[in-house]
């Protein structure tokens, strides 16, 4: 009974992290706008890291998220609108699946409810 | 709360309750004179402009606009904008400051105390001349002055009068439409949670916690009433030592989250000038706990100007916020060490090794207790561990107080982990104690657990000692994997975001001291699962993993119910597991157990009643005094200075909700675009028509074919933006920036996370 729990536990997170919602991880080559229609719209042009390590996502409980990076190997445009927040992909040292170029997520972890935006880096 | 307390032998009990009773029958009309109090009981309808006095009107706003400039400034200021216009007579700092106390009615209270920070003289200390605990004396000696009836005190303390504060709240129609907040929620999670009775579906705030929900209806919390936080924290304003002092505020929960933890809607307290530790924290706390109940009994007029309407408003307290050792001297438990030493006072019974003070909350019994004097009880279930109870709290704290001597009472201080009766008994509208207490989110998770687990992978004497002989299989970071692991992580903060904050550093040098809650958050939690891949070895990997996941999940501003079970199950895991693979029923571990690791199994439930924790942790208050620091100009006078620009925050704090036009709204940047629903395009943007290389050639063309005006063009060229602002605050930035433009920038801001790819052009 106990590992039957764990392992539905497990797989929703898995499912959570790998499908639903469509999540991915981009790197932002630059914004632009653009008239369509009659309607100014903002995209980003994107560089779009492979889905995750399900191996490592699995044996990590979820908490290590392995992609690699794709340069422009595959770009596209989104709307910014589907911009959901900023992560960190830092470099992961290890060789996952024959390749280099691997990169581990970070998520901002909470706590945000009071800070000032901090990022101000004008030229 | 209605029973009466037997009767106390002891001393230091006999005045914790008497300050108790004191709190009970505060009364208004003794806190304020005849004049303020007919001011006070009688709020006018209030006009959106202040008088019309072109003069007044520029004075205030430099006051408000030089808060934390010295007096110094503001009168420069006053002098050039005279010399400007010879007719333009702005206030003297000394008469804005008046005007400002005046039109927002807050009384500053100046209590004398102990000079070594022993007592406050208030409450049963009134009348003394010396400190019953130091014995020094209250008033400076006479021969230093002139007149010997003059008794000038030789310290005070300092406290804000919290009613005014919250009148001013009301006194606009915009900010008075946000103390709604609450009540609008409140009746959406009626409807969401009652029929059928069910947990939200989503923790977003504090009121979507049982806590509040049930105490809505039974206290009950109505349209009108408001709802506060206490939090308090010891603050050291300067590098020395010498500038440690207390400070406490009030936080308006009828504000939404997104408002509620600015500076502008945080209410000052009250200053407890230190160095020295407060001894007796309710004497300082008593006349600001005396206010409160007097509102409480008597009910807070206010002039609603949205509705424009008067109404009663009852305060209701619903948490007091506080750290480890602060949080035991409020509730009145014995601490994190004793044999029953939950901070939320579950009941838990920990064990002792022989002949040690310390207790471990470990929940199996190590091997060879089976007569062990103290901690022969046997295994409890991670499943059942007990939950905080107002009945059993009542019942123990009767006892404690019926001890007949030190020893009855040391003894029964074991037995139930309360060591005096809590002034916050006094209050009569709080949810029941223990349970307005709040947890601990930031030290005992993050620091505590950081701590425990570096502790013991790096193999520190401290820990190590104890069990000198055993094989240590988790211990791993040692010599050179250490000193490479260390360098990772320093090397990792280029890629963090900006809006990470502050970046760990090597924690092989720093974490041993002065490393920062928010560097053990990214350290741990963060890059933890990738740094440590490959160099702890199973199972301590996968057991280290469930908890960042937990943790991640409980960290969250938002959570799911779903989540919180599933944090919760990891949770009790990752405990269970602990003493199975970490600590194996080896008595010589026992000390692995600390209080941080039992901490951990309340977070769940914590925030099933709570909501989510990161709204009711100390990081409001952590802020709040680096904001305070901010202001300090004069390291010479320190305290006095802290109280001077705390009152004057409380001044601009109220001006600007009784005005909201006199806080400058801040404009977005310039040469921004503004593309809805919380998203602005920034600079720096191409000057010059940029030609995409080939491959984003491709990318343009493909997205700009389903455009039905589409003409295929050889050659897309557009201007390039470098950065959005997204609608979580944080900046995105984009290679355009980073690489092209400024190839050192210290962090990496261009990944995203992306919920959809396929961008229609319709």
């Amino acid at each position: 009974m106990h590992h039957l729990i764990e392992f539905d536990l497990h797989l929703r997170n898995l499912i959570q992290i790998l499908h639903e919602g469509y999540i991915h991880f981009a790197e932002v080559r630059f914004y632009f706008t653009k008239t369509l229609g009659d309607m100014s719209r903002a995209f980003a042009l994107v560089s779009i890291y492979s889905p995750p390590d399900e191996y490592l996502l699995r044996h990590s409980n979820t908490a290590l998220v392995v992609c690699r990076y794709r340069g422009e190997e595959i770009l596209a445009v989104i709307d910014v609108k589907s911009i959901l927040s900023v992560v960190a992909m830092v470099p992961f040292p290890f060789i996952v699946g024959g390749r280099g170029d691997q990169h581990f997520v970070i998520e901002k972890i909470g706590l945000d409810v009071l800070e000032a935006d901090d990022s101000e880096d004008d030229e | 709360m209605d029973e009466n307390y037997p009767p106390a032998a002891i001393e230091r009990i006999r005045v914790a309750i008497e300050f108790i009773e004191l709190v009970k029958t505060a009364t208004l009309a003794s806190q304020f004179d005849t004049e303020e109090l007919a001011d006070f009981l009688n709020p006018l309808e209030h006009d959106s402009t202040p008088d019309n006095d072109p003069d007044l009107m520029l004075s205030l706003q430099a006051f408000i606009g030089l808060l934390g400039c010295s007096q110094g400034e503001y009168e420069r200021m006053r002098q050039y904008t005279h010399q400007r216009d010879p007719d333009i007579e702005m206030l003297s700092y000394y008469q804005v400051e008046r005007r400002a106390r005046i039109l927002s009615g807050i009384s500053t209270w100046e209590d004398h105390m102990c000079i070594n920070s022993c007592v406050g003289f208030t409450g049963p200390f009134k009348d003394l001349d010396h400190c019953p605990d130091c014995g020094q004396p209250r008033y400076t000696t006479q021969e230093e002055f002139d007149e010997p009836s003059r008794k000038i005190p030789r310290k005070v303390f300092t406290t804000f009068s919290v009613g005014p504060q919250l009148q001013s709240r009301w006194k606009h129609p915009q900010t008075a439409k946000d103390m709604f907040y609450r009540w609008e929620k409140t009746q959406d999670l009626r409807q969401e949670c009652e029929d059928p009775p069910a947990a939200p579906e989503i923790y977003d705030d504090i009121l979507c916690g049982q806590a509040y929900l049930d105490a809505s209806k039974e206290a009950p919390i109505n349209e009108y009433d408001t709802v506060l936080m206490l939090s308090i924290d010891g603050a050291q304003l300067h590098r020395n030592k010498k500038s440690d002092c207390w400070i406490y505020i009030w936080i308006i929960v009828d504000l939404g989250p997104d408002k509620r933890y600015k500076i502008r809607n945080i209410l000052p307290g009250g200053i407890i000038p230190g160095p020295e530790r407060p001894k007796n924290l309710d004497s300082f706390l008593f006349p600001g706990l005396a206010h409160v109940s007097a509102l409480q009994h008597e009910g807070l007029p206010i002039w609603d100007a949205y509705h424009r309407r008067r109404a009663i408003c009852f305060l209701f307290l619903i948490l007091i916020l506080a750290d480890a050792v602060a949080m035991a001297e409020l509730s009145g438990s014995i601490g994190h060490h004793g044999r029953k030493g939950c901070r939320l006072l579950c009941g838990l019974a920990g064990r002792n090794k022989n002949h040690g003070s310390h207790y471990y909350p470990a929940l199996l019994r190590p091997y060879g207790f089976e007569h062990h004097r103290t901690s022969s009880h046997p295994d409890i279930d991670i499943n059942e561990l007990p939950n905080p109870s107002p009945t059993q709290y009542r019942r123990d704290l009767f006892h404690i107080i019926s001890s007949r001597h030190e020893t009855e009472l040391g003894r029964r201080r074991l037995n139930t982990g309360i060591g005096k009766p809590s002034i916050f008994d006094g209050l009569p509208r709080t949810l029941d104690l223990p349970t307005c207490f709040g947890g601990d989110l930031m030290h005992q998770p993050l620091i505590n657990i950081a701590a425990l687990l570096l502790d013991l992978w790096s193999a520190r004497p401290s820990a190590r000692d104890y069990d000198r002989n055993s094989d240590w299989p988790w211990a791993v970071l040692t010599g050179d994997t250490w000193n490479t692991h260390g360098k990772a992580v320093a090397q990792a903060a280029r890629y963090l975001p900006t809006s990470f904050g502050r970046v760990p550093r090597n924690p092989q040098e720093k974490a041993s001291s002065g490393y920062k809650a928010r560097e053990f958050l990214y350290y741990i939690y963060g890059q933890g699962p990738g740094l440590f891949f490959g160099v702890l070895p199973e199972p301590y990997y996968s057991h280290f993993c469930k908890l960042v996941r937990a943790i991640r999940l409980i960290y969250q501003r938002v959570i799911s119910r779903q989540q919180v079970i599933d944090a919760h199950m990891l949770l009790l895991q990752w405990c269970s597991e602990f003493k199975l693979i970490y600590c194996q029923r080896n008595p010589d571990r026992l000390h692995f157990v600390r209080q941080c690791v039992h901490s951990l199994t309340h977070l769940a439930k914590e925030t099933h009643r709570l909501g989510p924790l990161s709204l009711s942790s100390q990081w409001t208050m952590e802020r709040v005094i680096g904001y305070l620091g901010s202001l300090l100009r004069q390291p010479s006078n320190m305290f006095r200075h802290l109280a001077a620009q705390s009152r004057r925050l409380a001044y601009v704090n109220a001006l600007v909700s009784m005005w909201p036009a006199f806080q400058v709204e801040e404009k977005d940047p310039r040469g921004s675009n503004d593309i809805g629903d919380g998203y602005l395009l920034l600079g720096p943007k191409d000057t010059d028509l940029y030609h995409p290389s080939d491959a984003e050639q491709t990318a343009l063309n493909n997205f700009l074919s389903g455009d039905p005006d589409y003409e295929e063009i050889e050659q897309q060229s557009l201007y390039r933006w470098a950065r959005l602002k997204l609608p979580t605050e944080q900046t995105a930035r984009s290679r355009y920036k980073e690489v092209d433009r400024c190839p050192d920038m210290a962090r990496t801001d261009r990944n995203v996370k992306v919920c959809r790819l396929n961008a229609s052009p319709h």
